[in-house]
């Protein structure tokens, strides 16, 4: 199977978003986008563990037996999201505070589970490397996406930058939980009415 | 049977490999996470008690009935005399486990409080961390209870309440009392 690199990068930022496409990953999606900080170091986060482990899986997959692929890839997943919450506690302790149990949480993300077994073990390293950098920054822009909505209309601050003045009464639902769920569903309908608005215009030619 | 074999050892030398990587990178990071822990309550006693120089943690045992302060520490001046105490409190606010840091001078005034560590709503209890609400705290007198109100303070006893979060005002409000009663009655200081 060979497949241009571009292509697989488009494929994880645009056709298969994790987050918009796929629908995985919504339990961060939902939990840690109050603001724009949170979402650029979740999703960065995400994307190193994800680039490692589908690398190392990559190198692997013809070692890992079959029979215990998933135990394996979950060892694989769970050293670099451990890594991960060693190096932010030592040297970014304020990003560690403001997404706490969510980096450790990492481990059970299903867009890297769900990568290492639809992607890394069939694929070669190039080509997952790849993939992992597409789908990890696919997914830090969705967090992105949703963190810009929530943290501008529920706190009237960008990247914790007063925006308005003293005039700006913030809705504060917005950066609570049920902001997180109406904002996530605004994006995906309407990001599902372009695509499907795209794919009838390609059709009518 | 063979093959139980081989594949049993093929993800024990995976384990393996993967906890030989991690002790790595913990011994690593050992250091640096033992700094920031230690910087970060050092800080915390030095935001709340500026004039000090150095820090000395207290020993005494602390009666039942005070029991949200987890550590008191007495604070010195350069030459080593006593200014007054910090004391590092963990109480509940509208959630539990509301880590707070408070200073009290032995001049009879509030140092200052910080919070650190909580759970409070953001946009709402969050809001306590704000200097314009925690700020509230710094010089007011020790030799009475301090009490919240909702409109602006009428006496130098009053904390105006974080409107929509009364609940969290009101248990940082108790949490400086307490540390004030044990700093008064057990510590026989700010008489």
């Amino acid at each position: 199977m060979k497949t241009k690199p571009m292509a697989i990068l488009k494929n994880g930022l645009f056709n298969e978003n994790p987050t918009f496409r796929l629908v995985l990953g919504m339990c961060p999606t939902l939990a840690i986008t109050r603001n724009m900080f949170n979402g650029i170091g979740m999703g960065l986060a995400a994307t190193f563990v994800l680039v490692g482990s589908n690398s190392v899986i990559s190198l692997l997959r013809s070692f890992i037996p079959d029979k215990v692929r998933i135990p394996a890839y979950v060892v694989v997943i769970a050293a670099f999201v451990t890594i991960v919450q060693l190096l932010l506690k030592a040297y970014m302790p304020a990003l560690d505070d403001s997404l706490g149990l969510f980096i450790p949480l990492i481990v059970v993300n299903c867009i890297i589970l769900g990568r290492a077994e639809a992607f890394a073990g069939k694929n070669s390293l190039g080509a997952s490397f790849l993939d992992g950098v597409g789908m990890g920054l696919g997914f830090t822009g969705a967090l992105l996406l949703v963190s810009f909505f929530r943290e501008v209309l529920g706190n009237g601050s960008l990247f914790g930058f007063e925006l308005f003045g003293k005039g700006f009464e913030p809705v504060r639902m917005m950066i609570q939980p049920p902001g997180g769920f109406i904002t996530l569903g605004l994006l995906l309908g309407a990001i599902n009415k372009i695509s499907m608005f795209r794919k009838h215009r390609k059709g009518a030619h | 049977m063979k093959s139980v074999i081989v594949i049993t050892a093929k993800l024990l030398l995976i384990t393996i490999i993967a906890a030989a990587m991690l002790g790595y990178v913990y011994s690593i990071t050992y250091e640096p996470i033992e700094l920031q822990t230690r910087n970060k309550s050092n800080e915390a006693r030095f935001a709340v008690f500026p004039d000090a120089a150095s820090f000395e943690a207290r020993t005494e045992d602390i009666p039942e009935q005070y029991r949200i302060i987890q550590s008191v520490y007495t604070a010195l001046d350069a030459d080593g005399k006593a200014l007054g105490i910090t004391a590092d409190v963990i109480t509940k606010g509208y959630s539990p486990d509301m880590n707070l840091t408070i200073g009290l001078g032995a001049d009879g005034f509030v140092k200052g409080v910080i919070l650190g560590a909580h759970k409070e709503t953001p946009g709402l209890g969050a809001k306590a961390a704000d200097s314009s609400f925690i700020g509230l705290y710094t010089g007011k007198p020790t030799d009475n209870p301090l009490t919240v109100v909702k409109n602006p303070p009428s006496e130098k006893y009053e904390i105006e309440a974080i409107s929509g979060a009364t609940v969290t005002s009101k248990a940082i409000t108790q949490a400086v009392n307490t540390v004030i009663d044990y700093y008064r009655q057990v510590l026989g200081g700010a008489r």
